[in-house]
């Protein structure tokens, strides 16, 4: 076994001394110059995220990009509401929601469908909840839709449940602008 | 010589390991599921507001479109004397109009509010244009103003709340309004937080 090993590599290194020699003796009789180019091809597969505008509701702001807006407008428990923006009325809160679609294009996978998951960036502003889909989201990432196809709108419902209580006593800061940021995942399944 | 092969095992060994690590780490990354990212930026301005309501008033007459703001209360056939309908009072004595009998039924005004710390509201109403001289009063204010541009005051302090503020209302009809005359009038209340 040590003794074939051995001549192995004796077998080897002979016929790199011989490759060598040849390829010296080569360069003096005939000289020649040589390149190498390599192409690299980068597989485009993945996935993309767009938000748009659904018919029904809100037209977003940035729409047909993966970091859009949407605006409630003014929002009471009683009153006028901004076009597309529906309102239910409960003993201590009201409820406005507008739907949007998210489209998520797939290329280069064998995927058929994928998670769509959300979280918020930071806690919702004092007395308002805001569900997606009737799901509750908190900062923590949670799955909305478990198996959705890709490449076509599919539409959302976001609803910002609003305390009727006073500012101060649970209820939200009226006047002023309030802001939340929604981070969206989708994942290939 | 054996040492020497020990060594050129343990060669090719760490050359195969290290042949072999890049294709493993790649293999990994491709099978990890890809995944894409947005971000939805909501916003929303809350406005207080207070919402008042008509509904049928304890002892008084059914209002058609209870539990809205536009209600109807009709008073049904009315005479100076005679038997007066369900739950309507009759007085002759009335001095919300002179030469008249008053017809009178309790409703419940309801006025809630949300996002709101105001405590109470004043209400206002103000009638449509009498078409046979008839009066209309609403709580203790009196004959209500026709004009809207200035309403009477029926109360400075309601109370939010389901529970309501009872109120009667009065409808003075004179004496020479002709037989089975029909009379159609409008209340416009308007609530206003404190």
């Amino acid at each position: 076994m040590k003794t074939s090993t051995m001549r192995t590599i004796r077998f080897a290194m002979l016929l790199a001394l011989a490759a060598a020699g040849a390829a010296l003796a080569s360069a003096q009789s005939h000289p020649s110059a040589s390149g190498s180019l390599t192409v690299l091809l980068q597989n485009g597969s993945g996935l993309q995220m767009v938000l748009y505008s659904d018919p029904s509701g809100v037209t977003l702001g940035n729409a047909g990009t993966s970091a859009a807006s949407l605006g409630f407008g003014t929002v009471g428990a009683y009153g006028s509401l901004a076009t597309n923006v529906t309102r239910t009325n409960g003993a201590s809160s009201f409820t406005v929601s507008t739907p949007f679609d998210i489209n998520v294009q797939a290329n280069g996978l064998t995927s058929t469908s994928y998670t769509l998951s959300a979280s918020l960036a930071s806690a919702a502003p004092t007395g308002v909840t805001l569900q997606l889909d009737s799901v509750t989201l908190t900062t923590t990432s949670q799955t909305i839709q478990a198996s959705q196809g890709y490449g076509s709108n599919i539409s959302h419902t976001l609803s910002a449940i609003v305390s009727t209580a006073a500012s101060g006593s649970g209820g939200p800061t009226t006047g002023t602008q309030l802001t939340s940021t929604i981070d969206f995942v989708a994942t290939a399944n | 010589m054996h040492m020497q092969t020990k060594l050129i095992s343990r060669y090719w060994l760490l050359a195969c390991a290290a042949l072999l690590l890049p294709l493993t780490a790649t293999q990994a990354l491709a099978a990890a599921n890809p995944s894409a990212t947005g971000t939805l930026t909501v916003t929303a301005t809350v406005t207080s507001s207070i919402q008042l309501l008509f509904n049928t008033g304890s002892g008084g007459v059914t209002l058609t479109g209870a539990n809205t703001n536009a209600a109807t209360l009709a008073f049904g056939s009315l005479s100076a004397y005679g038997t007066a309908p369900s739950n309507v009072t009759i007085s002759t004595t009335s001095t919300l109009c002179s030469n008249c009998f008053v017809a009178s039924t309790p409703i419940s005004l309801v006025v809630n509010q949300a996002d709101g710390s105001s405590s109470n509201f004043t209400l206002t109403a103000y009638a449509s244009a009498p078409s046979n001289g008839e009066v209309l009063a609403v709580g203790s204010s009196g004959a209500l103003s026709t004009s809207s541009g200035t309403p009477t005051t029926i109360t400075s302090s309601g109370a939010y709340g389901s529970g309501g503020n009872t109120l009667p209302v009065y409808l003075g009809i004179p004496t020479a309004t002709g037989n089975n005359t029909g009379l159609s009038d409008t209340i416009n209340f308007v609530a206003t937080a404190n």
